[in-house]
């Protein structure tokens, strides 16, 4: 997903660019300044050598040049050619570095996946940042914006619309022409076009950002920019990354806010009644909602509908089911009743998933975190998936291991091997064994439960040869040596007994040379217990 | 960020451990799962549960039932898919009994082939639908088991259970179905291109293994190869009779047709992917192997088509042959023949006039001038013809061969050959330019005179022997000149500058030069006068001097004055003014001799006979002679007189007399007696009675006015002359060469000399070799001693 971006490269053959290029070139970072400051049009540009400004100063080692482009707002992403060019083509050390530190793909990635999506809704292409001329309507648009010099009309959404500018909200909420898909806009096309590219974070050509663009036509009625002024240390910006951030994050906020104050609250109907558009409350069908998420009730035998926007659903199951309804049982396709899809998890789950689709934030307390994983790997969301990994793996609570929580370590690994996620979870799951083996192997209930956990990492080679091991068995003795190696740093990686008794005898101090005396005897005794342990169940050790 | 998420909201309660523990019984699952699965087939899907069959499946997979499910469902596809061989294509398997009538056939392969597209359609539907109700089996199961997926194993299926149905061979009848179609609409028929289409896109959608390796396709492995083959005999009959009974015309418009006809099939019936391979079989079949023998079909080949200016259909023919061999060789081959045969024809025309002309032998002048202005007429239209060929060539090779170079080449080749077997071709070029350049430009434009001369220039690069003809050609313009025949310098220049263009400066530096003389002339005659004019002598103001000064290395003299030396002598009045000229040109460039050539000049005098005045233009002879008679005292003149007071040449004194005694409409003198030849004991005098009807006449001399073809004796001379210069050419070229190179084999010199003037001339090595004696001989080479094949270079 990452990383699909990229940086349009604009061929600029004129002779202004020849100047700039030739001062970056005899390292005048007067005339750079001054080409500079009448205009930024050439900060992202290319020459015929395909060289970028920084690629050139890079190579040439000016580094106060380079400081100055970068300042300005100069784009270096290595995801690119030229931004990979000008890293990898640097004189010295101290360039390279100062490049890194503004690598753009870096600062950006976890963001852009969200971003990606948001744009690729207008321009219909799925990571091109660069929009030519004017922009093909997506079939899933239901708002076209009028403007007042263009017939057609602008391809938008509705729900987009509403999230990203209170003044078309308003309008919207109130507007008579809606039900046609009509939204007249008092500006021209181009200026409707800067403002519907501001809302799908559409990144611009040039530095002169879109944002840019509305803030100086006095568009902000339509749509607020953030303000650029956001970073933590204002002192040395990093304009193009932190424009970008910004931009992002207010998009978050803007449909958290849709989220919270419009689409959170299920429609409650009572199991035997159906389901109707016209049943939905005015102001949430004013969103134009394409798809109605039905799940059961957890308190009572209600059914609860959350209505959502096909646009930004990212599971492929629902995708799958959308298009099975469509094709084979043309549901959906009459009118503008939206197709139902129910889905089989728990009131709060559907809510995190559908909080998650619209603005990218995850918010769930530990609890949750299991159940998360698993609905997400039935309905084949990867990226949240991994998310829920993340969630999962990032709790160290002794409740795991008795299961307070609502589920246990074992869980976590059976859950692990199940949904194909164990290369991130048995790790987790075996360091926390590790750590907590005494528990483990004397608490009766819980010795129970690792047995079984061993017996069922072991049936999962299918054909057992003698020399298998055990996955999980071997990952808790990794980890089991690392917890005791801990305590000294400069200890060897392998640790073997006799060593670790020779380094014991001629530890300097008393009272150290007690610790790990009794460190090694602790340690002696879990592994042979786990022998033991492996022994009755059967195994080789 | 997480901050200004706002409140909390979310309790997550007691989760549903449900999954992991709750039990599920295999079929129970399957059971549900089979049931929706059959209606599926049935076409009955439009009340199933996507979302609950999709979970079954699911948590089928989560309880290890994934292989189960897996099998169980490609069985049902299985059992589904034998069911309907059974049912729906058994029973519609075509007919293939050599009694049914063709439209029987036609009609039961159309029946087939609908049954086969939509069983075919059938499956990939209900497909579609299955694969995606079970895609938590294909992304979780088949990818961690490394199965092929639902999607995969359900075209093998169909492949294994239809196709190669154990007891009905489908895929065979299904391509034999689909041959004799094609077969069909070869044969001129209509067929439904449009089915056969689905269900080649059904081979194309199959694949021999699982892993689906684009070079497995059924397509290829099982159908393409019968189609080719059965192409390939149908195009090897097809070229056969195409012989039997066409034209040439008739059979490349068939095989052009043909070409179209496969790649449309290609695109509109079979596969793309077979377009190269048809069009191979078709090529091979109709051109390769055949269009040789179709081009030398002898009413309608290739021969004909050229005579006959058939442009469309040597256009198709070139763009078949091309398709083969870039270099289109058989064309070329045969075109060369053709070329070469046709100018021999003209030249045969030449031949033929020289047979009857030659027994003539020892011919009177009279008769030989005739033969002379025949054949010179006969070398213009040599020369025309000669370019009509050409033009009718090159439309030809810029309609129908756009305008190949390889072609154009050979067309070069085949000029060259028979111009060049032609020996007087040098000389015939030269007279053609000089005609046109006289009289044939008069009306036309800048750009038609360009055109004609372009022309010439075309020829003349075909000429091997150049030297010949700079030689005719400088005497043709010299004529041009002294006697003022060429309409335009800018002309004449234009030509030279073309043939500088050609073969460089050394060819038209001399010519060059007699232009600089005749300019230098002009200047000298005006100087002369005005220096007659500031010494203000008394001088006979009725004669009027116009001089041309020519530089004797720049002008092919011999050629022009023949064996003879010209003197005469000159009437007094005429000598004063000759001695004044010789006086004022030696003064001013010290050193030069002057030699006077009276038989190249004219004279325009002013003549009173009893009717009136006339003026008329002579040759400077004839001046000569009729000032004799000026004297009122001289009555008549013996010839013997005459040629005692002038001492004119024998045979200019008898020319000239012909023309003012004999010739009917100029006899200004009387001769007696009355005849036409000139005998020593003849008397002439004045014809005082003599009239003409125009005021200004020119009495021309009875020969050498006009350029002529040579006559036998000329032309031996100019051989001569040609060989003694081209030996001076290979000594000199022999001698830069040794010089250079100090020693060199006898080969490589001759190699050497070879290349070195092959530009002007074709050096003969038996010459080559004798100026290499002489040049031993005269001590500028010698035999290197140890080995006398080897020539050293004496300093």
């Amino acid at each position: 997903m990452a990383g699909l971006q990229t940086l349009p490269a604009i061929a600029i053959h004129n002779q202004s660019l020849d100047i700039l290029m030739d001062a970056i070139r005899r390292g005048d970072i007067n005339a750079v300044q001054e080409h500079l400051g009448s205009s930024k049009h050439h900060l992202n540009a290319v020459d015929k050598f395909d060289y970028s400004p920084i690629g050139l100063a890079s190579l040439c080692g000016h580094y106060d040049i380079l400081e100055l482009l970068l300042s300005l707002g100069a784009r270096c992403d290595r995801e690119t050619f030229q931004g990979e060019r000008a890293v990898y083509s640097a004189l010295n050390d101290r360039i390279r570095n100062l490049l890194l530190k503004y690598d753009y793909s870096v600062s950006i990635d976890n963001k852009q996946p969200y971003a990606t999506l948001l744009s690729s809704l207008l321009t219909g292409e799925v990571g091109c940042a660069s929009l030519v001329g004017i922009i093909r309507p997506r079939p899933d648009g239901d708002t076209l914006l009028c403007p007042r010099d263009e017939r057609n009309g602008l391809a938008a959404h509705a729900f987009v619309l509403a999230a990203r500018s209170s003044y078309l909200r308003d309008l919207m909420e109130t507007s008579e022409s809606l039900h046609i898909g009509r939204l007249p806009i008092p500006v021209d096309a181009g200026s409707a076009l800067a403002i519907l590219k501001c809302m799908y974070l559409i990144e611009s050509d040039d530095a002169m950002g879109c944002d840019d663009a509305v803030d100086a036509s006095g568009l902000s009625v339509y749509f607020s920019p953030p303000s650029p002024c956001k970073s933590d240390d204002p002192g040395i910006g990093k304009p193009g990354i932190n424009k970008r951030a910004a931009a992002v994050e207010a998009a978050q906020e803007d449909f958290l806010r849709l989220w919270n104050g419009y689409l959170s609250v299920p429609l409650r109907l009572p199991r035997d009644e159906e389901f109707s558009i016209s049943k939905l409350p005015p102001r949430v069908r004013f969103l134009q909602p394409d798809i109605i998420f039905r799940v059961e009730s957890p308190l009572d035998d209600d059914v609860l509908f959350y209505a959502a926007h096909r646009a930004m659903v990212q599971s492929d199951f629902i995708r799958t089911a959308i298009r099975f309804k469509q094709e084979f049982q043309s549901f959906g396709t009459g009118g503008c009743e939206p197709t139902i899809v129910s889905i089989d998890v728990s009131s709060d789950i559907m809510e995190v998933i559908l909080r998650w689709f619209y603005t990218d934030i995850l918010e769930i307390p530990s609890e949750g975190a299991l159940d998360l994983l698993q609905a997400s790997d039935m309905l084949l969301i990867e990226r949240l998936k991994s998310r829920a990994c993340l969630l999962v793996t990032t709790q160290d609570r002794d409740d795991l291991l008795t299961g307070e929580l609502g589920y246990s370590i074992f869980d976590i690994a059976r859950t692990g091997w199940l949904t194909g996620m164990f290369p991130k979870l048995d790790p987790f799951c075996a360091k926390f064994l590790a750590s907590r083996l005494e528990r483990c192997l004397e608490e009766g209930a819980i010795r129970l439960q690792f047995e079984d956990l061993i017996r069922e990492s072991a049936s999962r080679i299918q054909k057992r040869e003698e020399t298998d091991t055990i996955e999980l068995v071997d990952d808790i003795r990794y980890y089991l040596s690392e917890r005791f190696r801990m305590r000294f740093e400069a200890l060897p990686t392998h640790m073997f007994s006799d060593e670790l008794q020779d380094i014991i005898e001629h530890a300097p101090h008393e009272p150290a040379r007690e610790v790990l005396k009794t460190d090694n005897d602790e340690y002696m005794r879990l592994t042979t217990a786990l022998d033991e342990l492996l022994v009755k169940l059967g195994f080789d050790v | 960020m997480a901050s200004k998420i706002g409140s909390n909201r979310i309790k997550i309660r007691a989760p549903r451990r449900g999954l992991a523990n709750e039990n599920m019984r295999f079929d129970d699952a399957w059971a549900l799962l089979s049931e929706a699965l059959q209606q599926i087939y049935e076409r009955d899907a439009s009340n199933l549960s996507f979302e609950e069959l999709y979970r079954t499946a699911y948590k089928m997979v989560l309880k290890k039932h994934g292989d189960p499910l897996y099998n169980s469902v490609n069985d049902l596809v299985r059992t589904r898919l034998q069911r309907v061989t059974t049912t729906q294509l058994k029973p519609a398997r075509p007919n293939f009994a050599p009694t049914s009538s063709a439209l029987e056939r036609r009609e039961s392969g159309n029946r087939f082939l609908a049954v086969v597209k939509q069983s075919w359609e059938d499956h990939q539907l209900c497909l579609g639908m299955i694969t995606d109700i079970l895609m938590y089996l294909d992304r979780v199961f088949c990818n961690d088991n490394k199965k092929p997926s639902i999607q995969v194993t359900g075209m093998a299926l169909f492949r294994d259970n239809v196709l190669r149905n154990r007891d009905y061979d489908i895929g065979a009848d299904l391509n034999r179905v689909i041959l004799e179609q094609i077969r069909m609409e070869r044969d001129g028929d209509v067929i439904d291109r449009a089915r056969i289409r689905s269900c080649v896109y059904m081979l194309e959608g199959l694949y021999e293994t699982l892993d689906e390796r684009e070079d497995q396709k059924l397509y290829l492995t099982k159908f393409e190869a019968e189609f080719l083959t059965a192409s390939t005999d149908f195009y090897a009959d097809e070229a056969r009779k195409l012989l039997e009974v066409c034209d040439a015309a008739t059979y490349i418009e068939r095989t052009n047709d043909r070409l179209n006809e496969e790649w449309e099939r290609t695109q509109s019936t079979i596969s793309t992917l077979t377009e190269p391979k048809i069009r191979a079989i078709v090529e091979k079949h109709l051109i390769t192997d055949n269009i040789r023998e179709v081009m030398q079909l002898e009413a309608s080949g290739l021969n004909f088509m050229v005579d006959n200016d058939r442009y469309e259909q040597l256009k198709v023919l070139y763009n078949l042959v091309r398709r083969v061999d870039n270099s289109v060789i058989e064309i070329r081959r045969m075109l060369k023949d053709r070329m070469v045969h046709l100018g021999r024809e003209i030249n045969k025309g030449v031949y033929g006039f020289r047979k009857q002309a030659a027994p003539g032998g020892g011919q009177s002048g009279e008769a030989e001038d005739k033969t002379v202005n025949a054949e010179t007429a006969l070398a213009l239209r040599w020369v025309e013809d000669v370019l009509a060929l050409k033009d009718k060539i090159d439309k030809i090779w810029e309609w129908s061969f756009s305008s190949d170079q390889g072609i154009q080449q050979t067309v070069s080749k085949s000029f060259a050959e028979f111009i060049n077997e032609n020996k007087r071709s040098p000389e015939y070029i030269s007279l053609f330019v000089d005609e046109n350049i006289k009289k044939g430009l008069k009306g036309k434009t800048e750009a038609e005179v360009d055109t004609v001369l372009d022309k010439a220039i075309v020829l003349f690069r075909y000429i091997q022997d150049k030297d010949i003809f700079e030689r005719y050609y400088k005497k043709h313009l010299s004529k041009r000149l002294i006697l003022g025949r060429s309409i335009s310098n800018d002309v004449e220049r234009a030509m030279i500058g073309k043939f500088k263009v050609e073969v460089g400066f050394s060819f038209t530096s001399k010519m060059e030069g007699m232009f600089k003389d005749m300019n230098v002339s002009q200047d000298l005659t005006t100087e002369y006068k005005k220096h007659l004019a500031n010494l203000h002598l008394d001088n006979d103001p009725t004669i009027d001097l116009d001089i041309k000064v020519l530089t004797s290395t720049f002008w092919p003299w011999s050629s022009m004055s023949g064996e003879t030396t010209h003197t005469c002598i000159y009437p007094p009045e005429l000598e004063k003014i000759r001695s004044s000229f010789q006086q004022f040109y030696l003064r001013r460039h010290n050193g030069r001799q002057l030699t006077w050539q009276p038989q190249m000049g004219t004279a325009d005098i002013r003549a009173t006979f009893k009717s009136r005045k006339y003026e008329i233009n002579v040759a400077t002879y004839a001046m000569v002679i009729l000032l004799q008679f000026n004297n009122p005292a001289v009555e008549s003149l013996s010839y013997t007189d005459i040629k005692t007071l002038t001492s004119i040449p024998e045979t200019e004194l008898v020319r000239h007399l012909q023309s003012l005694a004999v010739a009917p409409r100029s006899r200004v003198l009387v001769k007696s007696p009355m005849s036409r030849d000139v005998k020593p004991t003849d008397k002439f005098s004045f014809n005082a009675a003599f009239q003409s009807k125009q005021l200004k006449f020119k009495i021309g001399t009875v020969k050498g006015a006009g350029n002529k073809v040579e006559t036998d004796k000329e032309r031996k001379e100019t051989e001569e002359k040609v060989d003694e210069s081209r030996a001076h050419l290979i000594e000199a070229a022999i001698v830069r060469t040794m010089k250079a190179r100090k020693s060199l084999k006898h080969a490589d010199l001759m190699l050497q000399i070879t290349e070195q003037l092959s530009k002007r001339f074709m050096p003969d090595p038996s010459m080559i070799k004798k100026r290499i004696e002489s040049l031993i001989e005269r001590e500028y080479l010698e035999r290197e001693t140890a080995d006398p094949n080897t020539y050293v270079y004496l300093a």
